[in-house]
């Protein structure tokens, strides 16, 4: 899942990009760009410096962004980065900066599916270890990713979806109480059913036909770009002061097939 | 110059997810950085110095062309190191507004105003309670808002409040020093040591010379006779000077991290 992708060395950073027809984006969700040479075209009315400009604009403007982890949509790009540029341009622009964010801050720029399409989000492509987070997140986060882990490994321990009144039993009997504002969390369910499904790192479903409702928690499009189940099964055996995570037999499964698709996935690409 | 590897991306992703980071968590994160992808890391702290200096170099280097630079500042409280990932755009202020209103950031201009035109460097909290009668944004703010706004950017770390004392901190005048000397020109001082902006700080009643605290201890500490650095000026230093050993003595040392404002290009004003 995290491929430590060598940079790519300096060698198209300062060329136009027009002309010759540049490597597709080792990043599967934006080599569909299929209406490159269009955009390139729109693009190479952009003098050079002013193309520079433009990228470096929308590198600075998704760092910004990025930082409440809200996904960032075309829509706002186009609004406060290209903004008089022809929006044809954006293919080419965003590919550029995410070949910058990959060189320089080690981010992969990630497009979501479905129905999120049109929205990206920002990965790094740095696993952190899971006993020393401290160094380097701040401590607050640390609290709050302490609790995401938590519910990422509910819900992968229960066979990737968990009913919400389960959820909420389970955090309290390990303390957590989604009735009560809590010290550092405030508002837990929340922070749970709100920001972190806002984020993307959780879904929160509401099953069909159900009166009073009732919803499912499954992992969101950015729990499963930034977390692998590995690092979850690790968390988990922690947690349970388990030594060996093959105890979970049908969860290492699931890993081993995750870790399965992904060698194929790195083979066709 | 050597290239950008990861080590110094691990490294930079760990600045842009933390506002400030102290001398010490800055060489924990270069030890972690370097053990992650197996480089070597100098246990001799000199020439760590100096390899951690031009690590920072390089990071620099890198990410200039989207305005950003790792800088090292000091509070001005006790003279203590600490290093910050800034925004040296002339908008720098502009960052703020993913996390703040406008309405909100007037408030924080105002506030910036009144501390820089105080020689002390802070005010009172009642008086930043009031600011929020002479807001000209349509969305008013109430002194609650204000309390709990002030609480928030004490938290994100942009201002200190202590014992009823409102003041800027250090990230805060790294990331917007030029700022506050563009727009107040007349009432931002210097210090006159370390030519940097000063706030908080030791005012010469004669002729308007700041100095730091910490750097007031490193002229005169040595010195009976105290007099005002400030050309032909003399007079008398009146002003308490704290013993040598404060923590901030340690910052000696450690000049060679490329430090804020000495080289910095100021913008020709328009
Ligand atoms: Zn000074
Ligand atoms: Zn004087």
């Amino acid at each position: 899942m995290k491929r430590t992708r060598q940079p790519s060395g300096k060698s198209n950073q300062d060329e136009l990009p027009s002309g010759s027809q540049s490597q597709a984006s080792q990043n599967p969700s934006q080599s569909q760009a299929t209406s490159l040479t269009q955009a390139e075209k729109a693009a190479a009315k952009l003098d050079q410096k002013e193309l520079e400009l433009k990228v470096n604009d929308l590198v600075q403007y998704l760092l910004i962004m990025d930082q409440k982890k809200y996904p960032i949509k075309k829509v706002d790009i186009n609004k406060v980065v290209l903004k008089d540029t022809s929006n044809k341009a954006f293919p080419l622009v965003m590919k550029r900066a995410s070949e910058k964010l990959a060189d320089i801050f080690g981010i992969d720029v990630i497009e979501l599916q479905d129905k999120q399409k049109g929205s990206y989000i920002l990965i790094s492509k740095y696993e952190i270890d899971a006993d020393k987070p401290n160094v380097v997140w701040p401590e607050e986060d640390n609290t709050r990713m302490g609790l995401l882990m938590i519910i990422l490994s509910l819900v992968f321990m229960n066979n990737n979806i968990m009913q919400d009144s389960e959820m909420w039993h389970t955090l309290k009997k390990l303390g957590i109480d989604p009735e009560v504002p809590h010290e550092t969390f405030g508002d837990v369910k929340k922070l749970i059913t709100s920001e972190f499904v806002r984020q993307g790192y959780l879904e929160y479903i509401r099953q069909p036909q159900t009166d009073p409702s009732i919803y499912d928690f499954k992992w969101g499009q950015r729990a499963k770009a930034e977390t692998s189940k590995r690092n979850i099964l690790h968390f988990v055996s922690q947690m349970y002061d388990v030594s060996d995570p093959q105890q979970w037999t049908s969860q290492w499964q699931d890993k081993e097939n995750e870790e399965e698709m992904e060698v194929s996935q790195a083979n066709s690409n | 110059m050597s290239e950008l590897r990861d080590s110094h991306r691990l490294f930079l992703q760990s600045f842009m997810s933390r506002s400030v980071l102290d001398a010490k968590e800055v060489k924990a994160l270069y030890k972690s950085s370097c053990e992650k992808f197996n480089e070597e890391y100098i246990t001799q702290e000199d020439e760590r110095r100096r390899q951690l200096a031009e690590f920072v170099i390089v990071i620099n280097n890198s990410i200039k062309p989207f305005h950003m630079e790792i800088k090292k500042g000091f509070s001005e409280d006790n003279g203590t190191n600490c290093y910050c990932l800034v925004s040296t755009s002339d908008t720098a202020i502009t960052k703020m507004a993913s996390d703040y209103t406008a309405t909100e950031l007037e408030y924080f201009k105002k506030l910036i105003e009144l501390v820089v035109e105080s020689d002390v460097g802070y005010i009172g909290s009642v008086e930043a309670l009031n600011l929020t009668e002479s807001l000209t944004n349509t969305k008013k703010m109430s002194k609650t808002d204000a309390e709990n706004l002030l609480k928030r950017m004490k938290a994100d770390r942009w201002l200190i409040l202590n014992e009823g004392q409102v003041s800027l901190s250090t990230r805060t005048i790294l990331e917007l020093d030029m700022y506050i000397t563009d727009t107040y020109p007349e009432t931002a001082k210097m210090c006159e040591l370390c030519k940097k902006l000063c706030l908080k700080g030791q005012l010469c009643e004669e002729c308007g010379v700041k100095l730091h605290v910490h750097c007031a201890s490193r002229i005169f500490s040595k010195q009976n006779q105290r007099k005002c650095p400030g050309q032909r000026c003399n007079a008398e230093w009146v002003h308490d000077i704290p013993s040598k050993d404060v923590p901030g003595s340690q910052h000696v040392q450690q000049e060679n991290i490329p430090s804020h404002g000495q080289n910095r290009k100021r913008k020709a004003k328009h």
